[in-house]
Parts: structure tokens; C-alpha cells; sequence
């Protein structure tokens, strides 16, 4: 997928600032993303030492240095995480494996190579995030199959989905304040940043981004920001069990609960039914129903431009749902939907025995 | 044929749950050498804002010299970020700027109409009122 | 989904020292079982323990505030006593609901219910200069406004 994006101003004044006390920092950065082919540079061995002592701490992050990080520090403090979840853990899970370079034929391509430094498979969120995905996919589908009994797999797959996709979890992310690395190195060694700085913030090797005088080019969706900020937290979630289980294994799922499922999600909104008249009738076959009738309740200007028809849909005497429309045909299929919806987002209540359901209806 | 899913999203609700505090990051910019910038040099070189960072440590405080006026910019969760000049302001006002900033979720403030005092993401409890169900002295 | 709706207003029981439960019913509501009513009848809290949906009119300063949960709820003066990320305990509720029932005192005594809100932001309203004119005057006066709002998010209704 190629697109173009403008990039608009960044208001960072921080940076800017920093950049000018530098000496002409932006003269440099343009030859460095054209590949390094000029060279007005004076302090290489400088940079050299400054590029390898990061690619260091990054592979195997210190705990002293990781607790003097401010951005890690603030945002253990933001999460609420229990001390046994250590500083350089959660620096861990902000380095993706996408961090590392694919290969050498793309450095010309992007600022991706300026801005990342290469990582270690043994020191990346990678298997961290497979561990985290699997967590919540278990504490996800558990919740809204006890919630919900009767949601037909389509549906509840659906429903898994918004609160666990990778852009919903993306802008769980965000909501954290994790900040994303989109300096270069050049950058930050020249206006000689720690590494505590680089350690708190989200590394990836972030192929959308070729900026090119304020452009962005968008060339693949592979690895985004997005599926960044999914990889991290996936990954603290999973290293909060790894670092709490033993001492209290409730504390992870009750961090799910809060942060994932405490988000709103209104589950009529996933169905949608294409004949819902004829799988309501198979539904109450299937159950010992009475076959459902229709009967209009209620109507207003029928001849008018503008008429209302309130259709009820019954089973002997139960009601079990009601529609409204300008039709009559489009009354009883809304009511006959009503009636499908409530079987199937019925929510059982605590006092009651367990709900065996027979599975999704099939016309 | 079976039922079909349409994708969602689930919404955000800070504060349901967990509640994540908005604002990330502070920072106070002051200059060396501007009369404008004394109130916030004296409140830098007090044990004020220790005391502060102290009892928020979930905000992320960076101090920066640069020239001009003296400035305070805080960065929200929202992606949002909210500029105050503290120019010849003195170390309590500077201080009271720093808590309108850690006080704000970061969104643009906004016009209110009156009785516009809830917001809800969930559909009405009761249900909508509809003639065509109400008592006959209610139809239209 | 089309909703059925309120219609009239039935008090079942009233006793002056009780809380009143009333079901709020309509006759073409076919779904109401008998149930209820026993249920009713007997003064407990049962049918609005099984609703799967509450909301309930909380009192500040007097003004009348219908939520749910998760609701934002803009108070229009500036908290003092509580900072951000605080949680409040609110126990001047005056009305718990659910689709067909509703508790109803004043206030409902806090054993029955819990209903917690966090403060979510303390800001201001927008800045806003008024004209201000008299008739056969060329004097104008601009009377300035921007006043403080607390920002509260309702974490929690549920009835105990």
C-alpha cells in the first residue's frame, strides 16, 4: 500500500530547541537519510561509541539504569504495576523485534534505519506478546461467554475482537502514555541524550515513516505504529503475570478487567441477521416453541407519505419482541430481529442455574 | 445462512475500571537571564516542585533553559498539549499554572449548554417515549 | 430495537418510613411476569438486583443528576476537597431504576446501593466575553466569564 500523508509542523519545541544548540543538526540529518554518501562529519568515532553503548544497554537493559529513566518510571506510576514488576522488564517490553533491520537492500529507502538500532531476539517483546496475546484472548472469550451464553461464534469472535484488536489495544497504548522513539540516533547523540530516555520510550523499526522535508510515506502496513503500541502491551500485560503470579495470580486478570474490559462495547450492534423472520421460526422449532406469529399492535397514518407500523412478534401467548417501521414488512423483520437479538444477548443473572445453549441458529 | 458479525470497536472509558492519569509529561522552560523568568527561577531553585513530583509521580517533569519567556507545557495522554507563559509571574502563580495543567485532561475547553450536564455512552435505561404505546389521553 | 414504553405509574406498596419500590409498567408490556409482582409485594430489592441495566438520580447542590454507569458528569463549580483521580462515594441518590421498577426516597439510604464516581478532570468552561448594553446608551461593557467545571466519570452503580 503506498500512500502520501503531509506531515503537519510538530510543535515539540523541546526538541527544536535541543536541535539548534546543536551545530546544524538538520544539515546532517539530510545526509544521513540520503544514505551517508556526503560526509560533513567531524565526530564519527563519537557517534560509533554513542550507537553501540545504546545498542548495548538496549539488549540487555540494566536495572539501575532503567530505574533512573523518568519516562519508565512515570509510566509503572500511570499503570499502578506492583513493585515486583522491575524497570527494566517494562523497558523490555517497549522494544519491538520489528526494531531490527529486515535487510540491507531497504537502508537507502527510509529513515527506519536512522532511527532504530538493531536488537537481540533474546532481548525483544516477541515472545513476551505471543504470551500476552494468549492471556488475554483466554480472559477476553471467558468474559463474554459467561456474560453472554448464547452469542453465536461468528458474533463472539466479532465481539473478541473490539476489545482486543490491534488497533484497540493500540489506543489501549496511547491512553497509557507510552511515547514512541522517532528521533534518529543522530539526533540523540548530538544533543547528547541519555539512554535512560531511549529506554523508556516505544522502539520499532517503523517502515511507514521516509520523512522526507515534513512528507510521510506510507509504505506497508507491517510494522506500523499501531501494531507497535499492540506488541507493548500485550507485552506488559503478559509480564505483569510473569512477575505476579506467584505472589497474587488475581492481579493480572483484575488489570484486564480495568483496562480492557472495563471499555464500552454495546454487543447488539455486531449482528446483523439476513433473514431474521425464517431463523426465528427454525429457532422456536428447535426449541419447543410455538411457531412465532406476527400481529400488528399498533399504526398510524397508513395512507399518509410518512406511515408507522409497531408489529409484535408472538409464540402462543409470549411476547417475544416487537419492531417498528414504515411498512409493515419492515416492522415484522425488525421485530422478528428483536426477538433473535434477545435470545441471543440474553445475559443470565447470578441467582440462576447455568445456561446450556444449543449453539447458533442455521436456516 | 447464519447470523453475520459487523466489526466494532470497543470505546474507551477512563475511569471505569482503571482510571489513567491524562497528564504525561511537564515541562518547565525558563531562561537564565530574563527578568520575566525570576518567579519561575525562584520556584525552580525552591524545594517546591520536588515536593510536587513527589506526590505526582505518575507525571513526568523536564526542565529546559532556552531563551525568552518563560513557559510551562504539559502533554496529555490525548495526544494533546496545553501551553502556559508564566512570564513575570510570581512562584505561587507559577505553581498554580503548574496544577491548572495537572488538573486538565488535555481537551480543548469547551462551550457548555445548559443542562448539558451528563454524557452517555449507554442507550437509555427506561427507553424513549412513543405515542403509539402511551394511554389514550397521551396519543396524538 | 424499538422500546416499549413508561406509561403510568402504579405504587405498590408505600409505608412512610420504607423506601418506596414502584413498577413502572405498560400495558402492552406483555413481558412482565407475575413474578414481579410477588416480588414487588414482598418490598425487596430483587427485580432491580436482576436488571441488567440501573441508573439513578444522584443530588449535588441541590441539581439533579440522571446517570449510568460510566456516564461523564459535569459539575458546574470547582472541587476543592477532592484532586484528580479521586473516587467519591455519592449517597445523595434519590431515585434507582431499572427498565420497569424504580426506588424512590429521599434520600435512598446508602445500605441499598453503591454509587462511586472519579473525578476525571477539574478545568473551566470556555472563555467567554458577554455584551453588555442598556437601551439609548452607547456604553458597552464586555463582562468576561470562564468558570470552573469538576469533571466526574460514575465508576460504579450496583445495588447491594
Amino acid at each position: 500500500m503506498e500512500a502520501m500523508m503531509l506531515q503537519g509542523a510538530r510543535p515539540s519545541l523541546v526538541r527544536n530547541v535541543i536541535a539548534n544548540h546543536g551545530s546544524s543538526l538538520n544539515i546532517w540529518n539530510k545526509c544521513i537519510v540520503r544514505g551517508l554518501q556526503t560526509k560533513p562529519v567531524s565526530n564519527l568515532n563519537g557517534y560509533k561509541e554513542y550507537y553501540q553503548g545504546l545498542k548495548n544497554v538496549i539488549n540487555n537493559v540494566p536495572e539501575d539504569l532503567a530505574t533512573n529513566s523518568s519516562l519508565l518510571n512515570s509510566l509503572h506510576k500511570r499503570l499502578n504495576l506492583p513493585k515486583e514488576f522491575s524497570y527494566s522488564l517494562l523497558s523490555r517490553c517497549l522494544t519491538c523485534r520489528s526494531s531490527q533491520l529486515p535487510n540491507l537492500s531497504q537502508l537507502s529507502q527510509g529513515s527506519g534505519y536512522v532511527n532504530t538500532v538493531t536488537t537481540s531476539n533474546q532481548f525483544d517483546n516477541h515472545g513476551l506478546n505471543i504470551f500476552g496475546k494468549n492471556i488475554l484472548t483466554y480472559h477476553v472469550t471467558h468474559h463474554l461467554m459467561k456474560k453472554y451464553p448464547r452469542l453465536p461464534t461468528v458474533v463472539l469472535n466479532a465481539a473478541i475482537d473490539a476489545y482486543i484488536s490491534q488497533e484497540v489495544l493500540a489506543n489501549v497504548g496511547r491512553g497509557w502514555g507510552i511515547e514512541i522513539e522517532d528521533s534518529s540516533v543522530l539526533e540523540r547523540f548530538s544533543k547528547n541524550e541519555p539512554y535512560t530516555v531511549t529506554l523508556g520510550k516505544l522502539r520499532f523499526f517503523n517502515n511507514t515513516l521516509n520523512k522526507e522535508d515534513g512528507i510521510l510515506v506510507i509504505s506497508a502496513a507491517n510494522y506500523s505504529e499501531s501494531s507497535a503500541y499492540a506488541l507493548a502491551v500485550r507485552s506488559i500485560i503478559a509480564s505483569l503475570w510473569a512477575s505476579t503470579y506467584s505472589v497474587n495470580d488475581a492481579l493480572t486478570s483484575k488489570f484486564i478487567n480495568d483496562h480492557i474490559l472495563s471499555r464500552k462495547l454495546d454487543i447488539t450492534k455486531i449482528f446483523q441477521f439476513e433473514q431474521p423472520t425464517r431463523e426465528l421460526s427454525t429457532l422456536c422449532a428447535r426449541e419447543g416453541f410455538e411457531r412465532p406469529i406476527s400481529r400488528l399492535l399498533a399504526e398510524s397514518g397508513r395512507l399518509s407519505k410518512a406511515p408507522i407500523f409497531i408489529v409484535g412478534v408472538f409464540s402462543g401467548t409470549n411476547k417475544l419482541g416487537e419492531g417498528f417501521g414504515s411498512s409493515l414488512k419492515e416492522a415484522k423483520a425488525r421485530a422478528a430481529t428483536d426477538a433473535l437479538m434477545k435470545w441471543y444477548c440474553y445475559e443470565p443473572t447470578q441467582l440462576q442455574s447455568e445456561v446450556i445453549d444449543h449453539g447458533t441458529v442455521i436456516v | 445462512m447464519v447470523v453475520k458479525a459487523i466489526s466494532q470497536s470497543s470505546v474507551a472509558r477512563n475511569g471505569v475500571g482503571a482510571f489513567v492519569f491524562p497528564v504525561k509529561k511537564i515541562t518547565l522552560q525558563y531562561c537564565n537571564w530574563g527578568g520575566s523568568s525570576d518567579g519561575i527561577r525562584k520556584f525552580l531553585v525552591s524545594s517546591r516542585l520536588d515536593k510536587f513530583a513527589e506526590k505526582y509521580p505518575h507525571i513526568e517533569f523536564n526542565i529546559l533553559r532556552k531563551p525568552g519567556h518563560p513557559i510551562l507545557r504539559g502533554e496529555y495522554t490525548n495526544g494533546r498539549e496545553k501551553v502556559i507563559c508564566v512570564r513575570n509571574l510570581n512562584p505561587n502563580d507559577v505553581e498554580n499554572k503548574l496544577v491548572l495543567l495537572k488538573n486538565s485532561s488535555g481537551n480543548i475547553l469547551q462551550k457548555l449548554t445548559r443542562n448539558d450536564n451528563v454524557k452517555s455512552l449507554n442507550s437509555s435505561v427506561r427507553g424513549v417515549w412513543s405515542p403509539l404505546h402511551a394511554d389514550s389521553k397521551y396519543t396524538i | 430495537m424499538f422500546s416499549r414504553n413508561i406509561q403510568k405509574i402504579v405504587p405498590l406498596t408505600r409505608t412512610s418510613f420504607t423506601p418506596t419500590l414502584l413498577k413502572v409498567t405498560s400495558l402492552r408490556n406483555f413481558s412482565c411476569s407475575s413474578i414481579w409482582n410477588r416480588a414487588v409485594q414482598q418490598n425487596d430489592l430483587a427485580p432491580l438486583k436482576l436488571a441488567n441495566e440501573l441508573y439513578a438520580v444522584f443530588k449535588v447542590h441541590e441539581r439533579p443528576y440522571l446517570v449510568t454507569e460510566g456516564d461523564i458528569v459535569t459539575l458546574p463549580f470547582r472541587m476543592k476537597e477532592a484532586d484528580v483521580g479521586d473516587t467519591l462515594i455519592l449517597n445523595d441518590v434519590t431515585t434507582l431504576g431499572s427498565r420497569n421498577f424504580k426506588l424512590i426516597d429521599k434520600p435512598i439510604d446508602p445500605k441499598f446501593y453503591s454509587l462511586k464516581a472519579v473525578v476525571v478532570e477539574k478545568t473551566k468552561r470556555a472563555f467567554q466575553v458577554r455584551e453588555v448594553t442598556k437601551r439609548r446608551n452607547r456604553k458597552v461593557r464586555h463582562a468576561t466569564s470562564k468558570a470552573d467545571l469538576t469533571v466526574i466519570r460514575i465508576s460504579e452503580l450496583a445495588i447491594k
